[in-house]
């Protein structure tokens, strides 16, 4: 009787000391694809929704025909006689003309449009093929020049988009930083408002920080829990470029939850790099989507497939494309699977780009595309390895 | 950040992702699941009447989210296994998920039980998880599954022997099965 008690006492204790396992989510990570998951839910029920009305309208539609037609049929044949008179007077006009100014000239004129049509045709076509695929990263060929890192976030405030503006060799980096918001266009871009406009930054790159004056009221530090997240995100990805650890404020700030803060400290945080357009905007940008810290690159390329609509973000690397990674100590090979067809065009330097300054920020310092079965993508060699780039989306002063 | 998101998260997160993760498993099944709960618990937070604990309305929907993903599964392999024929040899499929490296660590009676965990039906499973690794009361664990206390007390009984027999049937054989 004491045996099975006792083998059940056993199991019972085993299950209460079964280990805990380690969730390594971040909570603003998964709060951001919660968010991510629930628009993609609700686009999905109400594109259910409208579904009926396009059956509606249809059955309107024939509704409407099988009411119409017979009245159309007995208009149709009235028109088609008084049509028919009309033809006939234009023919007698046309003869008339014709024998007054002669044939040539229409036939010129005639002629001449139909060269221009040709014309237009021809130039939109050339204009397309001939495209150049954009970059949209600072090159590192590009070294003569300092460059100073922006940020702003995307429009509804889940992603930073990093930005990058080459300045000339001759100026002080931080008289840029401070009028970085001449710059930034944020309506045309599509993109929310830079934040720094009243903010005077002191970069002192020899001791690794950043002096910062912010004005007294800075709304985005307080609103919510996802402001200040955000304005550590904004800090971080201008000025860790510049190995910088901390932002010292002039005076003491008041971040939401963070609490009145002296210093805040910024930590480097694993991104990959989506493609970001939203429909205001008139050009695209890379943007950094934050990834769980034990993640290797294989898992960053899984997720550069990943599209997020709700938040205008798309995969910067095709569904269809089955790369594998491997390390050479700071070199990253990415192979194609050669039974799957590569990426050409834009869509190619676009996840060359993308993919460059993932591996920048996974500590990476070239990336080599063994056989990618072509030489040349836009700016890119692909017949040895690459440096990844300075930047991500350029602008200048006329952007 | 949403209240009713972090109010969760920062109360009962821990909790929720152990249960999810040993009824499903699989890291990213379970990132998915608790999302997926969290989605829900956001959703009909309103309708949330306070009838019992937060802490049992929150595992209740996560009981039906996982119950809901196995169903899912079942029928997905059922059509697998119609697709294939495997109908015969089916079973001799087994789970491919690599021990968690926090279980791979434990004695060899907490690896046993991990491994045989699945041997029991989910329902069985989640009563053992709730009562045992939880902490939840026979009350409580009713609630949760919406059942009356006699039937955890009998699922609890039968899933303790179902654990009990494989593990003996493992003893004797020496091996694994």
């Amino acid at each position: 009787m004491k045996k099975p008690n006792s083998s059940e006492d056993r199991l019972k204790e085993a299950l209460s000391q079964m280990p805990k396992i380690h969730d390594h989510q971040d909570k603003d990570v998964l709060f951001q694809r919660i968010s991510s998951k629930r628009r993609q839910v609700q686009g999905r029920q109400k594109k259910k929704r409208v579904a009926i009305m396009p059956v509606l309208a249809s059955v309107m539609a024939l509704g409407l025909v099988l009411i119409l037609v017979p009245l159309i049929l007995n208009e149709g044949v009235l028109q088609q006689n008084a049509g028919e008179e009309k033809a006939n007077h234009a023919l007698d006009r046309a003869k008339t003309s014709k024998e007054e100014s002669g044939s040539r000239e229409t036939d010129q004129e005639s002629g001449m449009s139909k060269d221009s049509a040709e014309k237009e045709i021809t130039g939109e076509t050339y204009s397309q093929l001939d495209k150049v695929p954009e970059s949209l990263v600072i090159h590192s060929k590009d070294t003569e020049r300092p460059i100073v890192h922006g940020a702003v976030a995307d429009l509804q405030r889940q992603y930073v988009i990093p930005l990058t503006l080459v300045v000339p060799a001759a100026v002080d980096k931080n008289d840029f930083l401070n009028k970085l918001g001449q710059y930034v266009q944020e309506d045309r871009w599509g993109t929310s408002n830079y934040v720094f406009n009243n903010t005077s930054f002191q970069l002192d790159e020899t001791n690794q920080q950043v002096v910062a004056d912010f004005p007294d009221t800075f709304p985005i530090a307080e609103q919510g829990s996802n402001g200040p997240y955000m304005l550590e995100r904004l800090l971080t990805s201008m000025f860790r470029p510049y190995q910088v650890e901390k932002v010292v404020f002039t005076e003491k700030i008041t971040i939401g939850k963070i609490g009145t803060v002296k210093e805040l400290p910024l930590r480097h945080r694993k991104m990959v790099y989506k493609s970001y357009q939203s429909d205001e905007g008139n050009r695209s940008f890379l943007i950094e989507v934050p990834m769980n810290e034990q993640a290797d690159f294989t898992a960053a390329i899984t997720e550069m497939k990943k599209d997020e609509k709700g938040f205008h973000v798309s995969g910067t690397v095709p569904e269809a494309a089955d790369l594998s990674v491997t390390v050479e100590g700071e070199e990253l090979r990415i192979s194609f699977d050669t039974e799957e067809p590569v990426p050409h065009g834009q869509e190619l330097v676009t996840m060359i780009d993308a993919i460059l300054m993932t591996a920048k920020n996974f500590g990476y310092e070239q990336v080599f595309f063994p056989n990618a079965g072509q030489e040349q993508a836009g700016p890119y060699d692909l017949t040895k390895p690459i440096n990844v780039p300075r930047g991500a989306n350029p602008i200048s002063p006329s952007s | 950040m949403d209240s009713i998101f972090e109010h969760f998260y920062e109360s009962y997160h821990d909790d929720l992702y152990q249960f999810i993760f040993y009824m499903v498993k699989d890291k990213e099944t379970c990132e998915d699941l608790v999302q997926d709960v969290y989605i829900k618990v956001m959703r009909s937070y309103d309708s949330f009447k306070g009838e019992s604990s937060e802490k049992t309305w929150l595992f209740s929907i996560a009981r039906h989210i996982t119950i809901d993903y196995f169903r899912k599964q079942k029928r997905k392999r059922k059509r697998i296994l119609e697709f294939f024929d495997w109908h015969e040899k089916g079973h001799f499929i087994r789970d491919q998920h690599a021990l968690p490296e926090e279980v791979a660590v434990k004695n060899d009676m907490i690896q046993t039980v991990y491994h045989y965990l699945d041997k029991c039906s989910p329902d069985q499973k989640s009563v053992l998880l709730l009562r045992y690794m939880q902490g939840f009361s026979i009350q409580e664990t009713a609630e949760i599954l919406n059942v009356s206390i006699s039937k955890v007390k009998t699922t609890q009984h039968r899933a303790l022997k179902q654990l009990r027999r494989y593990m003996s049937a493992e003893k004797l054989e020496g091996g694994d099965t």
